[in-house]
Formats: structure tokens, C-alpha cells, sequence
């Protein structure tokens, strides 16, 4: 999905599996010697892309994670002292193992908020689980046309942060995130990134429905894939079976929305 | 969710952002015809993408 979705975009696309045995420069990069020019040359990593798929990233150690979490951060890596700037857009999807499984390093709470958005990838409906298997049995293996461009991207991304959003809303956004601060159930609530985090993405949503200013619904859509990560619930309401997705969600009901 | 029917614009707003709908739009069906299904991750991908994000996927 993420290849094909890069492919469509006409921008770069690697995928990384993460190991435990993977060490940071084999993400980052690494200088290796060139008998030819009796120098060291500089081989660039998967990171160097503009979408890059990490799979499993919770398979490796913990400083192989933070190697990456740092290059999402900063949008630039450091080899050897070069510092190089990473291509623009970047964007890292990385998929978890669930925890539970043996030989995973669980990624710290710090480093989980670095994420815009934590998806669910669920199965599959009923009549979708039909047209997977009639796809395969037709053999098309469709072509992917490129519907746009790195560049083209950037200037939407520049767009984006133009549209507008009212203050009634920006107030909306604050309660709903003060609300998990300060809720029965939630032991460890949203810090101050949420809240920047819903905003911006609440205008992008504004704009790809083609709408210049932001609405409720768009903060109401993004609210549980922007907080869901963010979000610890206290142990007794763990142990009362209850998820996170539908705290986010009884919260969004009890916050009067703005008119 | 019921949808709320709030309309919160501003006065003069003269910003276009039609370009950015139709390039979601041809990315999501253009997708569409290889991956079943998806479509609100899709279009939350499109989403982080276009504020400069990153996502975690949780399968």
C-alpha cells in the first residue's frame, strides 16, 4: 500500500525491514572505500527517500530506533561528521508488531508522540475480502500513473498552512486535548504537540475536501488518529477491558462543539 | 459521529485550494484501483504527507 500510494505520487519509495540485528548505519548510511579513487565515498542509506516504509520497527533495538526517530525529527542525518539534508517531502510509515510478541523493544511514550498519527489497519470488510480474491483471480496487475510530483507536493504543503482556521476552534482543539489531562480514566494525557498536531492536520483535511477554512468535523475525523498514541490509560480501566480509541471518543462527545 | 453542519469561515477568504482536492482526489482512486479498500487511511496518509508528518501503522 505504501509503494503503491509513493508510485502515485511520483516520489521515491523505500522499505526497510527492521531487525534485531540492524544497526543504525545500515538506515542512516555509511562511508565505505573505493579501491577506484583510493578515497572513502559516501553510501547513502534507505532513509534517502522521500516515503519510507519501516516495518516492524519495534524489532530493533533501541538505538537503531532512535537513529530513526532522529532522522524524522531533524529531516537530516550525520555520517562521519557530513551532515546531509534529507529529500523533501520525507515521510516515514512505519508499521509495529503488536507488543505482546517475543523479541520486540516497545518504543518509549517520548518517542511514539513523534508520530503524527497512530492507524489501525483493520480488516478488511466483507465485500471488499470478495473483491481482493476476484482481483487476484482476474490477474490484472494494473499499472500506477503518477498523478503528481515531489515539488508539486511542496507547494500543496505551503498551501495548506494558508487555510484558515477561526479561533472558536483552536478552542474547540484546546478542550478536547485539556480534557484527557484531566480525565477519571487516563493516567497520562496529551502534552502541548496534540494540540499543534490536530490543528495543522484539521487544515489539510480542510483543504483536500477543497474547503479553505477548517470546521469542526475535521478536527472531530482526525481527533482519535492524532491522539490515540499519545494517550495511557490508568491500569483499572485497562483491566476493565476499555480502549483508548473509545475514551478519545466518549471525551470528543462530551465537549460542546463550537457554533 | 453525526456531522455538524457549523460553517465557521472568514469574512474575506480568498484562498484556492481546488488544486489540492483534485490531486487527493486522483491520488485516492488512482490507489483505489490497486489496493481494496483503505480509503480513510489513504486519505490520513495523504493528510500527514501534506503537513509534513509521520505515521505509525498498527496492522
Amino acid at each position: 500500500m505504501a509503494k503503491t500510494f509513493a508510485n502515485t505520487l511520483g516520489v521515491s519509495f523505500r522499505r526497510v525491514q527492521f531487525t534485531p540485528d540492524l544497526l543504525p548505519a545500515d538506515i542512516t548510511g555509511t562511508k565505505i572505500f573505493s579501491q577506484e579513487e583510493g578515497t572513502f565515498i559516501l553510501q547513502k542509506g534507505p532513509l534517502f527517500a522521500n516515503i519510507v516504509l519501516a516495518d516492524e520497527i519495534n524489532r530493533s533495538a533501541p538505538k537503531t530506533q532512535a537513529a530513526l526517530l532522529e532522522a524524522m525529527a531533524e529531516r537530516q542525518i550525520t555520517i562521519e561528521g557530513q551532515t546531509l539534508e534529507l529529500d523533501k517531502p520525507f515521510m516515514v510509515i512505519a508499521t509495529e508488531n503488536p507488543v505482546e510478541m517475543e523479541g520486540t523493544y516497545p518504543l518509549p511514550e517520548a518517542q511514539v508522540d513523534r508520530f503524527l498519527f497512530k492507524l489501525w489497519l483493520d480488516y478488511p470488510e466483507k465485500d471488499e475480502e470478495v473483491e481482493i480474491m476476484r482481483r487476484q483471480l482476474s490477474g490484472d496487475n494494473p499499472s500506477i500513473q503518477r498523478i503528481t510530483t515531489g515539488p508539486e507536493l511542496i507547494a500543496a504543503q505551503n498551501l495548506v498552512n494558508l487555510v484558515y482556521i477561526d479561533d472558536r476552534i483552536l478552542k474547540y482543539i484546546r478542550d478536547i486535548v485539556i480534557k484527557t489531562r484531566n480525565h477519571p480514566q487516563i493516567g497520562l494525557g496529551c502534552g502541548p504537540r496534540a494540540s499543534l498536531v490536530l490543528m495543522k492536520c484539521s487544515k489539510a483535511r480542510a483543504a483536500i475536501l477543497g474547503r479553505s477554512y477548517v470546521t469542526p468535523d475535521d478536527v472531530r475525523s482526525l481527533t482519535v488518529p492524532a491522539l490515540n498514541h499519545r494517550i495511557l490509560l490508568k491500569p483499572e480501566a485497562e483491566l476493565e477491558g476499555l480502549d483508548v480509541r473509545a475514551v478519545i471518543k466518549h471525551i470528543m462527545e462530551e465537549i460542546p462543539v463550537p457554533i | 459521529m453525526t456531522p455538524t453542519k457549523v460553517q465557521i469561515t472568514p469574512e474575506a477568504n480568498t484562498l484556492d485550494v481546488a488544486p489540492i482536492r483534485e490531486i487527493a482526489q486522483e491520488v485516492l482512486s488512482e490507489v483505489s484501483r490497486v489496493i481494496v479498500g483503505c480509503g480513510e487511511i489513504l486519505q490520513q496518509l495523504f493528510i500527514a504527507l501534506l503537513v509534513n508528518g509521520h505515521v505509525l501503522l498498527e496492522i
